[in-house]
């Protein structure tokens, strides 16, 4: 679900960074007023699982691959807000040190992934929640809402792709970015997130979210203490296992490189041309492109890239923990 | 009396002074903001912490291998992100002067065009201080001590470290407490403070003999002659079984990938 760079237009980019835009900053408010300070290492904690559970890809029917977000588990867990600032700071890392995601691109997925999944996730599982009491009930509620939050960012990555052909075409009528209208890209995207991608969102985010209820009832229930040990160590098993993605062969639908679109079949044909905006446009070279190490063993460039963005992410976090403990801080408060 | 005064001292030069201060309260702070100063523990054993940085610095320095480099990355970063975030602060605080510093000395082979080689070379430097500075935040200067002397280092080398830091800390309060009192005595504009800073010189000389002479007499009291002996059990734990085996893992990559050729 990660829209590269040069696949949608700066027109739609520019539209969808607005669009993104004030979520994130209403959430940026909302955490620095609400979240407890022993929760914000939590967001690290929780941006961090956001980008592991991204590297595991599966395989999709149609020969493409496609991963989880985690999107409703961060939302059930630490709030949406919390949820979208830990998800879009994930985005930004992938996008800036591994090239997974466009730069230009940002806005647009973090509005599918950090905006969309995180809010209709979380409204569709208190929805639930307020009207079962069995915990059993619960789960499913969760369980639904992170099918339909992850389906409805697809949706929403679908229609960004398939309106480009209708933005952006040349004199000859041939699309700039990307070439795949509505009636293509839908379906496209829909197929594999309902058959398979959703069910695995659905399994990982209820299987995580129990397993951390279990062990640190302080992350979901408040007054209980915040056991920060076992989500390490749930961290630190999801990067050991994060080469497992690597077993989904292809890439996921609408990540092609510029150099693979021509090649790309869907619906039984080849594109067969590269559109005149992907060839020429931005190339930002991320140092780790594609999670991958020059001269490496995929594996050990996976694993690599697993435990420097799950660091990078955690040392973000704290460091900006501590931005919010010198703005609260007794010396501020008193001048 | 019914004349409303206004006093106004003169502009008065004492910019020498309060740098003075800032750059004393700077040394004391590194001193006595470190690790430890709770009373707890090292969960690693400190010469196993120092030997690491060492072999961790040295390994990185020799290699010429891009994926030894980012294994390297990704362990040091994976060891930064477990500390509390103002420790992490202060590193890479530390981190971003270095890269300044170098980045400032290998600019003009980047405008050659040496881009790769100099970015490759920047990246080695900020992991060889990045391992330092996590080394130096992680251990108190005790536990520096104690692992130089578990190495075999002479005990004269870790008698004058011992001391020169535990001496820096006591003079540097003695100066600051001198700095403050002519501070506070320098009302209006004192012509005359250049003499006291002489003076202020001159006494931290005599204290520090002082000083020189009650640590001789204490040592002598204490029937300690300058040999250090350890008294602590040393028992493996599990943290040190992990950091050793992570120094295994690194050094058999580095020999597995030829990383020094």
């Amino acid at each position: 679900m990660h829209i590269p760079d040069n696949y949608l237009g700066p027109a739609t980019c520019a539209v969808m960074a607005l669009a993104a835009a004030p979520a994130l900053i209403v959430s940026a408010k909302k955490v620095a007023h609400r979240l407890p300070k022993e929760k914000i290492p939590l967001l690290g904690i929780g941006a961090a699982f956001s980008f592991l559970i991204m590297m595991f890809n599966v395989p999709v029917p149609g020969g493409t691959t496609a991963h989880a977000v985690g999107g409703t588990l961060l939302a059930a867990l630490l709030g949406p807000y919390a949820a979208c600032l830990s998800i879009s700071t994930a985005l930004l890392i992938q996008a800036l040190m591994f090239g997974d995601g466009g730069i230009l691109a940002f806005g647009a997925n973090t509005f599918n992934m950090a905006v969309v999944i995180p809010f209709v996730g979380y409204f569709i599982y208190r929805f639930v929640k307020d009207r079962v009491s069995s915990k059993r009930g619960e789960y499913a509620g969760l369980a639904i809402a992170a099918y339909v939050a992850i389906n409805a960012a697809a949706l929403c990555a679908a229609i960004e792709f398939g309106l480009q052909p209708l933005l952006a075409k040349d004199a000859a009528g041939v699309p700039l970015y990307c070439p795949y209208p509505l009636a293509v890209s839908i379906p496209a995207m829909l197929i594999p997130h309902l058959a398979v991608a959703g069910l695995v969102e659905a399994a990982f985010t209820v299987a995580i979210f129990a397993f951390v209820e279990r062990t640190s009832p302080g992350t979901v229930y408040a007054g209980s203490s915040v056991k920060l040990k076992p989500l390490y160590v749930l961290l630190a098993g999801l990067v050991l296992a994060s080469p497992l993605g690597l077993l989904a062969a292809g890439t996921a639908w609408g990540e092609w490189g510029a150099d693979e679109i021509k090649a790309a079949v869907n619906g039984g044909s080849a594109l067969g041309f590269t559109p005149a905006g992907m060839a020429q446009g931005l190339r930002f070279d991320a140092p780790l492109r594609d999670y991958a190490v020059k001269g490496a063993p995929e594996i050990v460039g996976y694993a690599l890239s697993a435990i420097i963005g799950v660091a990078a992410v955690i040392i973000a976090f704290k460091l900006l923990a501590l931005l919010k403990k010198d703005r609260g801080g007794p010396s501020r408060a008193e001048a | 009396m019914a004349v409303r005064e206004r006093y106004e001292p003169r502009r008065d030069k004492g910019r020498y002074l309060e740098k003075s201060l800032l750059a004393v309260l700077g040394v004391l702070a590194a001193l006595r903001d470190r690790p430890g100063e709770s009373g707890r523990r090292d969960r690693v054993r400190p010469e196993l912490k120092l030997a690491s940085t060492f072999m961790l610095i040295l390994l990185v320095s020799l290699s010429r291998n891009s994926l030894f480099i980012e294994a390297a990355a990704a362990v040091e970063l994976g060891l930064l992100c477990l500390f509390r975030g103002e420790v992490i602060a202060r590193v890479l605080r530390k981190v971003a002067a270095a890269a300044v510093f170098a980045a400032a000395v290998f600019l003009p082979a980047f405008l050659w065009g040496r881009g790769g080689n100099v970015l490759f070379l920047l990246g080695k430097v900020l992991l060889a201080v990045l391992a330092a500075a996590i080394f130096s935040a992680a251990t108190p200067w005790t536990s520096v001590t104690e692992a130089f002397s578990r190495l075999r280092v002479p005990d004269v080398f870790v008698m004058t470290l011992d001391m020169t830091i535990k001496y820096i800390s006591l003079l540097g309060g003695l100066v600051l407490n001198m700095l403050y009192a002519l501070k506070l005595r320098s009302v209006g504009r004192n012509e005359r403070k250049m003499h006291s800073l002489a003076a202020i010189a001159g006494t931290l000389f005599l204290k520090s003999r002082d000083a020189a002479v009650t640590q001789y007499q204490a040592m002598e009291c204490r029937c300690f002659s300058g040999t250090y002996r350890i008294t602590r059990a040393s028992a493996w734990s599990p943290f040190d079984a992990g950091l050793a085996a992570l120094d295994a893992v690194l050094a058999a990559a580095f020999f597995a990938l030829g990383a020094w050729r």
